[in-house]
């Protein structure tokens, strides 16, 4: 085998012999140490359980919660509790969606019980398509296609209206249940334009302020 | 009349130097090899108590095992997915009794766990709760078995692997759930037979620590101790109520350090936090974070793999 390094110079043959004595050193090294680093592993694993934010309300723990029917006869308005269940000083947002077959007023009162008793304090908010004096989502369609997923056109009055709460309107309390009353009013002078018609779709939704997107 | 050098000559020479110093090399590259092999065995011969013969001693191939204890491998509800469960390990007996679970000859196995061990963890008899979620706490505890008579060094690796949630159609960016996964989900170490045991929060950006062990006897089993929780309130980090698994206020210095592993602010970059003065808005995104966790991940795998350091 000598005869190929004939033409090599002295100093060369003198590296290739010192890389060759490395490399079978090293090999010996490696080839032990990774013997002797045998790897052991034990696993488990678990459910993850979790929510940030839930309604509760006559259906408890359900989604979406039942807001039950509206009886018009000798009334002005009913009043549907609710709930919100979440983590303390956890800042959300309500919001609600609802069709405009029918001429009903939504408000929604936050619930604190005190030693005064319990204290109603109205939660402010705007619509998102909808200013004082002209209904965005009949004159331009707004948030159709985000409803309904496509541009085919629907009745005017099944057109939904969003409402939102305003930035922190809403903090969860120490308790971690925050209550919540939506009351729903109408004219009781003007039951005729009630009485024809008979389904209005109400959504209600809590989400956090800070979106999850992403 | 000078007398000419003869080219053939001293070429000759010098593949006859070159001829020396492979032979030298070579021989000194066996000689070091004879040395290795010799230490190696010498070393297997002096741990008489190791049971079994040498060949049975390699085909074991580890100079520790891991082991855990529990009733059974309960963890497991019927509803986890079937790809994520692994083997039970050996029975690890001791004195003629089984007191243990250990991965002799395995790679990977089931962590035992019972009531006393990995509270909240898991589905375990005496224990309702099922699955972890902001709040939870416990603890994992394994043992490790020496398989050799003095000084051992291992090197523990924590991973936590999330199995997604297949049903939610919300975008994952891995290096944001890794990040917040570690910086919400909390463990640290405790061993008292350990010669290092000071650090006790395993670091979030490189979850893996070593343990220096002097004097370790074969089969004599040592006792690690994993706390962990998942925080849920920054208003408990601040206040230090972490249930002992580790420092508040070292925690905060981490939130200030690598904010990214403790906050979300849909996707946008979160600067350092300024508690005092900005909790509300910090206390939102920590909040978020939970949230993008808890609707993207639905089991959570817990790893852990020991090697010599």
């Amino acid at each position: 085998m000598f005869h190929k390094f004939r033409d090599k110079k002295p100093r060369q043959l003198t590296i290739i012999a010192v890389s060759l004595a490395v490399l079978v050193l090293i090999t010996a090294a490696v080839g032990t140490r990774a013997w002797l680093s045998t790897r052991r592993t034990l696993q488990t694993i678990t459910k993850v359980q979790y929510y940030t934010l839930d309604l509760i309300g006559s259906n408890v723990g359900t989604i979406p919660i039942n807001l039950g029917e509206i009886n018009i006869i000798n009334e002005n308005s009913k009043e549907i509790e609710f709930g919100v269940l979440s983590k303390p000083g956890t800042e959300y947002l309500l919001q609600l969606g609802h069709t405009t077959n029918l001429p009903l007023t939504y408000k929604i009162y936050h619930l604190t019980t005190g030693e005064n008793g319990e204290t109603r304090t109205e939660i402010t908010g705007k619509y998102l398509n909808k200013n004082n004096t002209t209904n965005l989502a009949e004159t331009e369609g707004k948030y159709h296609s985000a409803t309904y997923k496509s541009s085919d056109p629907v009745q005017k009055n099944a057109e939904p209206l969003y409402w939102v709460s305003n930035s922190g309107q809403c903090v969860c309390e120490a308790s971690g249940t925050d209550m919540y009353i939506l009351e729903i009013s109408w004219d009781p002078t003007d039951i005729s334009n009630i009485t024809d018609k008979e389904t209005e779709m109400i959504f209600l939704t809590a989400g956090l302020e800070v979106q999850n997107t992403q | 009349m000078n007398e000419q050098p003869n080219p053939d000559a001293s070429k000759l020479e010098a593949l006859q130097n070159a001829r020396k110093q492979i032979t030298r090399s070579l021989l000194l590259a066996a000689a070091a090899l004879g040395v290795i092999a010799f230490a190696c065995y010498a070393w297997f011969v002096n741990n008489t108590s190791v049971t079994g013969s040498l060949g049975s001693v390699s085909a074991k191939g580890s100079i520790f095992e891991l082991a855990s204890k529990g009733s059974n491998g309960g963890q497991y509800t019927a509803s986890t997915p079937p790809e994520y469960v692994v083997e039970k390990g050996e029975d690890w007996k001791k004195d003629n009794s089984t007191i243990g679970t250990s991965t002799a000859g395995k790679s990977a196995i089931v962590w035992q766990l019972d009531k006393d061990n990995n509270s909240h963890l898991n589905n375990i008899e005496g224990i309702t709760e099922q699955g972890i979620r902001p709040g939870s706490f416990g603890t994992l505890q394994f043992y490790v078995i020496p398989q050799i008579n003095g000084s051992l060094n291992l090197q523990f690796d924590l991973e936590l692997i999330p199995v997604l949630n297949s049903d939610s159609n919300l975008t994952v960016n891995t290096d944001t759930l890794n990040q917040l996964m570690h910086g919400h989900m909390l463990f640290s170490y405790q061993c008292d037979k350990a010669t290092n045991s000071n650090e006790t929060l395993i670091p979030l950006e490189n979850p893996s620590f070593t343990l220096n062990f002097d004097n370790v006897s074969v089969d004599q089993e040592i006792l690690v101790t994993l706390k962990w929780i998942w925080p849920n309130l920054l208003a408990d980090v601040k206040s230090n109520e972490l249930q002992g698994v580790c420092d508040g206020e070292g925690i905060v210095d981490l939130m200030k350090k690598i904010p990214s592993y403790f906050f979300y602010n849909d996707g946008k970059q979160v600067d350092s936090p300024d508690l005092n003065n900005k909790f509300q808005e910090y206390n939102n995104y920590f909040n978020a974070a939970d949230q993008y966790l808890g609707e993207r991940i639905n089991w959570l795998i817990v790893r852990m793999t020991a090697q010599t350091a």
